[in-house]
């Protein structure tokens, strides 16, 4: 035994020649040992982010952000939370590809179950953290996804702000009537639509405008409504901007079957269709309706038209142009321990 | 050394041990960790890099469709496989893509697989295979897509009609309508038909553009035929099971077994009214056996003075369009 080894050395050393060998090798080891430890540190230090808060948690932002999640409509709720692992980016329904558009489904989805969905799956457990989507435009409403305010004295308190565009889909856009051509419009291709209104006489008539005078004239487009859209959806007409200069402007809705010549002036708010199109459809399931609007064509002037269908009872505050399309916003998401 | 000749003893070497395996620990998960985070900054670009190809592959494709639609419409020669010129054509495109990302260092791979026609005729369906390899890692996916053909801002030509009236003296255009001039006429007329007098100087649309008046037999409401009229003035396409599909009139055909496309080609107004003519929808018309062509009872859709707008319709077209029957 060590012990009795220690006592019983005739030489009468305290330090035998192996132990002093043996210390001497170990305070080698520790040396370079020592040395790798300051290499490793270093090297955190260098590329900040290894292995820390910071680094997991922006990675896992990244993929929160351009995943649609698995499964891709998690948010429809078919699979149980547990299996669920999260994504924002939206799926186009016709090309199936993922879109760098946030969708304000999944959003929603996320906010009413954060928790569940965040902690060990995009965040390590034990984490807090906040998280707002606010809109560049202040007019708009910022969505809050999860709301907790970090304490004054948290430490390492990590701040990922990024730039996105989010779909709000709380309404569909059904037509628009823009005052310039789409860029990349080749305009000898494109030509205006013949309105129903092109046969009639005198002031009935709608000539077709050519898109590069700047005469007063009428624009108009047809598009779909079904019997749902009216029951389900509160369709609307709107300007942007909401106030017009144009003081000529107006518009007419009517169908081939019922055409009608009362135009209407575009007023500072929304003006909710729904009674207009049930009458022009009838009882029948869909229905071609043309929207015509007139305009001075005077540049300084100009304003667009949009028909969108909105969720049933959206407050007259969101039923803005702006919904119809997706919005660029910051994804502000505070990570703190 | 001590008198049995062992530098260590067992006792110093057990006290060394830990040390060697803490050491191996250290280098082992400095280096673990610097391959992880690399790969992982590398599988995120690789995502960006299909998503650059998810994007570009539709509209490459359009703008390859419409290259080989308008030089059919100026040689009036049909290409003899379209599916297989278009994937081609496709891939000259998107080799150039590949090569920017090649020349930077990347491995990146992306094959068109095929192109064919889709369920909805308004669009043609792309697969394509994208590898993508940089470092340790690597990713394969297959992706399927739809072309739309129909923007109305970028408009497709439909090629068919100036192949089959090459040999029938020729079409010409203007702006956004073809005008047959003799040609059709005479196509009819060397096919023994009655009445091919009536499509001197028929004319048709150029572009594909899709009808808003859905469901069709809306067409033939109200009575009047303003709903009628304002398709034909437009020049509406319409989905029809004996229609060519897009890539079937790239090579020329009025027929195919695909789900197509149809369009009236309407004669010019007249003074006086002839009650039958060969029916005046494309695939009809243009029918590629002496048989398919058949005859059609006139429908009055618009009048202007003494000149009265007419079409040729046989009974299941007015069955599908809501058209009263003859
Ligand atoms: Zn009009
Ligand atoms: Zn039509
Ligand atoms: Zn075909």
């Amino acid at each position: 035994m060590l012990g009795k080894d220690f006592l019983e050395n005739k030489g009468g050393q305290v330090l035998s020649m192996d132990l002093l060998l043996a210390l001497v090798i170990i305070s080698v080891f520790l040396g370079v040992s020592a040395n790798a430890l300051d290499l490793v540190s270093s090297k955190m230090d260098e590329s900040s982010y290894v292995y820390s808060l910071e680094r997991i948690t922006t990675d896992n932002a990244n993929i929160l952000l351009s995943t649609p999640g698995t499964p891709e409509d998690w948010e429809e709720g078919h699979q149980s939370l547990s299996m669920v692992k999260p994504g924002l980016a939206e799926v186009d329904s016709v090309t199936g590809t993922v879109n760098k558009t946030l969708s304000m489904k999944k959003i929603s989805k996320l906010g009413e179950n954060y928790h569940e969905l965040m902690d060990g799956k995009v965040l390590p457990f034990g984490l807090n953290s906040s998280m707002i989507i606010s809109p560049r435009d202040s007019s708009l409403e910022s969505v809050t996804i999860n709301n907790q305010e970090h304490p004054e004295d948290a430490k390492d308190i990590l701040i990922i702000n990024r730039t996105i565009m989010c779909d709000y889909m709380i309404a569909n856009i059904l037509t628009s009537i823009v005052s310039n051509q789409p860029s990349g419009t080749s305009s000898d291709l494109y030509k205006p639509l013949f309105c129903p209104h092109c046969n009639l006489t005198q002031n009935f008539k709608h000539p077709r405008e050519e898109s590069e005078n700047n005469k007063p004239g009428w624009k108009c487009k047809p598009f779909i409504v079904t019997q749902n859209d009216i029951n389900t959806t509160d369709i609307y007409i709107m300007t942007d901007p909401p106030q017009i200069m144009d003081e000529s402007a107006c518009w007419i809705i009517d169908s081939t079957q019922n055409i009608s010549d009362s135009p209407m002036i575009f007023k500072s708010s929304p003006y909710r269709l729904n009674e207009k199109l049930s009458e022009l459809m009838g009882d029948k399931d869909n229905a071609t309706i043309w929207v015509h609007v007139f305009s001075s064509g005077n540049t300084d002037e100009a304003f667009n038209v949009y028909i969108g269908s909105f969720l049933k009872n959206t407050s007259l505050e969101k039923v803005k142009p702006q919904y119809l399309s997706p919005q660029p916003c910051n994804f502000i998401f505070k990570v703190w321990i | 050394m001590d008198n049995n000749g062992y530098v260590m003893t067992g006792m110093s070497f057990l006290l060394i041990l830990p040390i060697i395996v803490l050491f191996m620990v250290l280098i082992n998960l400095n280096y673990a960790d610097t391959e992880s985070k690399s790969q992982f900054i590398q599988s995120e670009s690789i995502s960006n890099v299909v998503h650059d190809f998810e994007l570009n592959i539709p509209c490459l494709g359009r703008q390859v469709l419409k290259e080989e639609a308008f030089t059919v419409v100026n040689s009036k020669k049909p290409l003899f496989d379209s599916r297989k010129s278009t994937r081609d054509n496709l891939q000259l495109k998107i080799d150039q893509i590949t090569q920017s990302y090649n020349n930077k260092g990347w491995h990146v791979n992306c094959t068109v697989q095929s192109i064919s026609e889709s369920d909805d005729p308004f669009q043609v369906e792309v697969t394509s295979l994208v590898m993508v390899q940089k470092g340790k890692v690597a990713h394969k996916q297959v992706i399927h897509q739809k072309i739309p053909i129909n923007d109305p801002n970028d408009p497709l030509p439909d090629p068919m009609p100036f192949v089959k009236c090459k040999d029938y003296g020729g079409i010409s255009i203007d702006s956004s309508r073809i005008y047959y001039g003799h040609s059709l006429a005479s196509y009819l007329e060397q096919r023994g038909k009655k009445n091919w007098e009536i499509y001197e100087n028929a004319s048709s649309p150029l572009f594909i553009k899709k009808c808003p008046y859905d469901p069709f037999v809306g067409h033939g409401v109200p009575n009047t035929m303003e709903t009628l009229k304002n398709c034909l003035d437009n020049g509406f396409y319409h989905e029809s099971n004996d229609g060519a599909c897009y890539l079937c009139r790239l090579e020329g055909k009025s027929t195919c077994f695909h789900q197509g496309l149809e369009i009236f080609i309407l004669p010019p107004p007249i003074n006086n009214q002839t009650n039958s003519a060969p029916c005046s929808v494309d695939h009809v018309v243009f029918g590629d056996d002496n048989d398919d062509i058949y005859p059609g009872g006139c429908i009055q859709y618009h009048q202007e003075g003494n000149l009265i707008f007419l079409l040729y319709l046989d009974d299941s077209h007015r069955k599908k369009y809501g058209l009263p029957p003859i």
